[in-house]
């Protein structure tokens, strides 16, 4: 795999949040808040978009990918935002089905996500303790 | 200030990052999750950047970023798109809808907000380029000036909204040609300004020129239109530089300036001056083409009254009806004047008593025409004139004069016009007369001068003149003898010989004798006042003033009035008045002497005192008669009758002053025999008011003649 494909498919990028945090890093307040709101928000947004899936909205399941692909990119969630930058762009074009058939993909990849972002939260509560 | 950034994103995730991001950098944030907040937002706290997502839920950011390029408020603020990582699509559609710039996710924002910093930097001068076209703007407009510049080679133009403005045409219906405004420019004006333009493009010739437009709303305006020619190096036109201003109040303004210098403020009719401009152009027009003009003078028969009765506000009103109907009167080649009177200081002043209107009927074919008009003109002043619940009626005498058969040049004219109308005065008024050479001017006269007289002091007519009496060794001024002029507006300069008589007939003397002697001593108030040297006043007393009851108090009140001390008044009374009533003429002089006024005896040698009652009388001076003075050098009796008269003055103790002494032998005469004071031509005449006080001021210039006394005393 090149790098690009690796880039692609990790679950999390650290660096991203590290990143975020500034001068402390991943120990920085913001990138537990963050953490938590994007936990809400991805919630949201992947059952919107699997509601979306079963009445065939064209328009919430490209906002919702559009919303999530964003998101998870802003924490370096790369793997998820490449899902769902499929969906969208599937939908935009509104070929739902094809989407559709990214559901399997896009609810595990949602679950190795949460896996890491649970082990990083517990990693962070050690150091910090 | 810190700038203040507002992010318009649905993912709540980016938006908390961007806050705290952003804030960190130093901004201020503030966030909305679609479009209806944003563009609220927008208005609401005037954000200095957006940073917009390209898909919101309500609707596109596109969408978005055109609306509020649309808003004023919004129109120069800096939009950021946040687009996806390689998403040309979404870039291009940003910059067609109008974004500054573009930023793609997923966003490192370090390098966000320098991009932010960069972009707001540039924004400002952006907003300052924008106050400064503003501003040049609106003084463009207040100017009315418009400016512009002009591409010869092409015939291409580049003009600002002022220019459009003044020719009240859309920038897109005025083609780019200097010469598309052509058909608006006034049909007489058109050829010059194709010249100039002309000249212009093919030789450079800058210029400046006025001419007149019409604008489609604004109708004829008069525009200045200036141009500056730029040359490249090898000399030919490369560029011109030019403004082009509506002047039109400017013009406007000029013109009324003239008018008020030629016309009348209450009516509207040309003033005296204008007037008699006029009258003479028509004059030697009648000459010249061997036709006929005819001067009207149209006097108010008694308008004094009202202005006395219902005051000078409905006398104005009177005299603007009149005026009007007057006009109405007459063709539009007439000309009708209202004459006010001649004050030069102050011409509300002025309008008191002004109740005289002349018409200059132009080119009349027979003199039945000129009798026509003047019958018009009567009936229409005698229809009732209604000034609120007042009704007034007028009526007016009007003299007629044909020119040029009753006067070669306008002194003439009015002068038979005014005697026309003076006889129909005689006649028993409100009627019309031609002039004719049998109207006797004697007759006529009089009683024209005594109307005329009586209105003199309000019209401000008379004026008062100074003769110094001085002392020949010194050349110091002792004192003045005031003289009455009387300047009548027609007949000019009228010598108090003529008047006098008249005043003193009609009993006018009366208040004629009080004015100067309360203007004299005003006079002297006001020098004291003005910390000018003064000198005593000497006034000539008549006979029936000074046998008025009136006399005494009136003189008091005048004295305390002014605070003016006595000694600067002098009353000089002729021998006649004072041997008229001896024991009477004792008893005043007395009166007045003790209020410590300087009494003199005029014309001294004249009458027919008895040196018995002299001696009687409490005198301070003697003024030895001129005709004496005349001929004292070639007739020995009048110098001896001189000699003892001075004799006389001395031995009673009184002072002696000689009247007109005209030769430097004369004065030498009187010199020796004791006389030093004198009065005459040799010295100085009677003068203004002004050049009296020059004269008081600078002190006279004995020059020659102080050396011939000098040697002989």
């Amino acid at each position: 795999m090149t790098l690009l494909d690796d880039y692609k498919t990790s679950v999390l990028d650290e660096t991203t949040l590290t990143s975020l945090g500034g001068t402390s890093g991943l120990a920085s307040p913001l990138v537990k808040r963050v953490i938590t709101l994007y936990r809400q928000e991805a919630e949201k947004l992947v059952h919107g978009i699997e509601n979306a899936f079963e009445v065939d909205d064209q328009e919430v399941l490209s906002r919702s990918a559009h919303t999530l692909k964003s998101s998870s990119a802003s924490i370096g969630a790369n793997a998820l935002s490449h899902v769902a930058k499929h969906i969208e762009h599937l939908a935009r074009q509104a070929r739902i089905a094809e989407a559709k058939a990214l559901s399997t993909v896009l609810s595990s990849e949602f679950t190795r996500l949460k896996d890491e972002l649970n082990s990083l939260e517990q990693k962070l509560t050690l150091t910090s303790a | 200030m810190t700038p203040k950034i507002l992010i318009i994103d649905d993912d709540a995730v980016l938006r908390a990052i961007a806050m705290a991001k952003l804030a960190e950098e130093g901004f201020i944030v503030i966030e909305a999750e679609d479009s209806a907040t944003g563009i609220q937002l927008v208005l609401d706290e005037s954000p200095d950047l957006v940073l917009l997502d390209v898909v919101l839920p309500d609707t596109d950011g596109y969408q978005i970023c055109q609306y509020l390029r649309s808003l004023p408020s919004a129109q120069h603020l800096p939009i950021i798109m946040l687009t996806g990582l390689d998403d040309t699509e979404s870039i291009v559609q940003a910059y067609d809808h109008g974004a500054t710039d573009f930023f793609s996710k997923p966003i490192n924002w370090k390098l966000l907000s320098y991009r932010i910093r960069y972009i707001l930097r540039a924004s400002r001068t952006v907003e300052q380029l924008a106050h400064s076209e503003t501003a040049l703007a609106n003084a463009q407009r207040l100017a009315h000036l418009g400016s512009w510049e002009w591409w010869p080679a092409t015939n291409t133009t580049h003009r600002s909204d002022e220019y459009y403005r003044i020719y009240g045409m859309h920038r897109d219906s005025l083609a780019s040609s200097m010469f598309a405004v052509l058909p608006q420019v006034h049909a007489e004006d058109q050829e010059r300004v194709k010249t100039v333009l002309e000249a212009a493009m093919t030789k450079g010739q800058a210029y400046q020129h006025e001419f007149r437009i019409l604008a489609p709303q604004t109708g004829l305006r008069v525009v200045h239109e200036q141009a500056r020619i730029f040359r490249t190096e090898d000399g030919k036109v490369s560029y011109i530089e030019g403004i082009t201003q509506d002047i039109t109040e400017l013009v406007d303004a000029q013109q009324r300036i003239r008018n008020l210098a030629y016309y009348d403020n209450l009516t509207g009719l040309a003033n005296r001056q204008l007037f008699r401009e006029l009258l003479l152009h028509e004059l030697q027009r009648a000459q010249r083409q061997d036709k006929q003009c005819a001067l009207l003078f149209i006097d108010l028969d008694r308008f004094k009254r009202i202005n006395d009765t219902l005051g000078h506000d409905v006398g104005d009103m009177v005299l603007q009806i009149i005026g009007n109907r007057i006009n109405t009167c007459i063709r539009s080649g007439d000309i009708a004047a209202l004459h006010q009177s001649t004050s030069g200081k102050n011409e509300q002043v002025a309008r008191l008593g002004g109740d005289e209107f002349t018409v200059v009927l132009t080119d009349i074919g027979q003199p039945e025409d000129a009798a026509q008009a003047a019958r018009r003109i009567l009936d229409s002043i005698a229809l009732p004139i209604q000034i609120g619940t007042q009704e007034v009626i007028v009526s007016a005498s009007i003299g007629i004069a044909l020119g040029p058969r009753d006067g070669y040049d306008v002194e003439s004219l009015l002068k038979n016009a005014d005697l026309a109308m003076y006889s129909v005065k005689d006649k028993g008024r409100n009627n019309f007369h031609f002039f004719d050479h049998t109207m006797n001017e004697t007759v006529l006269n009089k009683f024209a001068l005594e109307n005329d007289l009586r209105k003199a002091i309000e019209q401000n007519q008379l004026e008062l003149y100074f003769q110094p009496k001085i002392n020949p060794m010194t050349g110091v001024i002792v004192g003045a003898e005031v003289l009455l002029r009387w300047k009548h507006p027609h007949r000019g300069m009228i010598s108090p010989v003529v008047f006098i008589p008249v005043a003193e007939e009609s009993g006018f003397i009366i208040e004629l004798g009080v004015w100067v002697l309360n203007r004299a001593c005003e006079i002297n108030r006001d020098w004291q006042n003005r910390g000018m040297p003064s000198v005593p006043l000497a006034i000539n007393l008549s006979a029936a003033n000074f046998r008025h009851p009136d006399l005494l108090p009136g003189i008091r009140k005048t004295l305390a009035d002014l605070q003016l001390h006595p000694d600067f008044l002098v009353i000089e009374l002729t021998e006649g008045v004072l041997m008229n009533d001896v024991e009477e003429s004792i008893a005043t002089l007395q009166a007045l002497k003790d209020m410590g006024i300087y009494l003199s005896v005029d014309d001294f040698g004249t009458g027919y005192s008895s040196l018995n009652y002299l001696k009687r009388f409490p005198l301070d001076e003697l003024k030895i008669d001129r005709s004496f003075v005349k001929d004292i050098i070639t007739d020995t009796n009048d110098a001896a009758i001189t000699a003892a008269i001075i004799g006389l003055a001395q031995n009673l103790k009184l002072s002696v002053v000689a009247e007109g002494v005209e030769t430097t032998e004369q004065a030498d005469f009187l010199l020796r025999r004791g006389c030093n004071t004198m009065q005459g031509f040799l010295f100085a005449k009677p003068m203004p008011q002004k050049e009296f006080e020059e004269l008081l001021l600078a002190g006279m210039d004995m020059g020659d003649m102080q050396a011939i006394f000098m040697v002989e005393c």
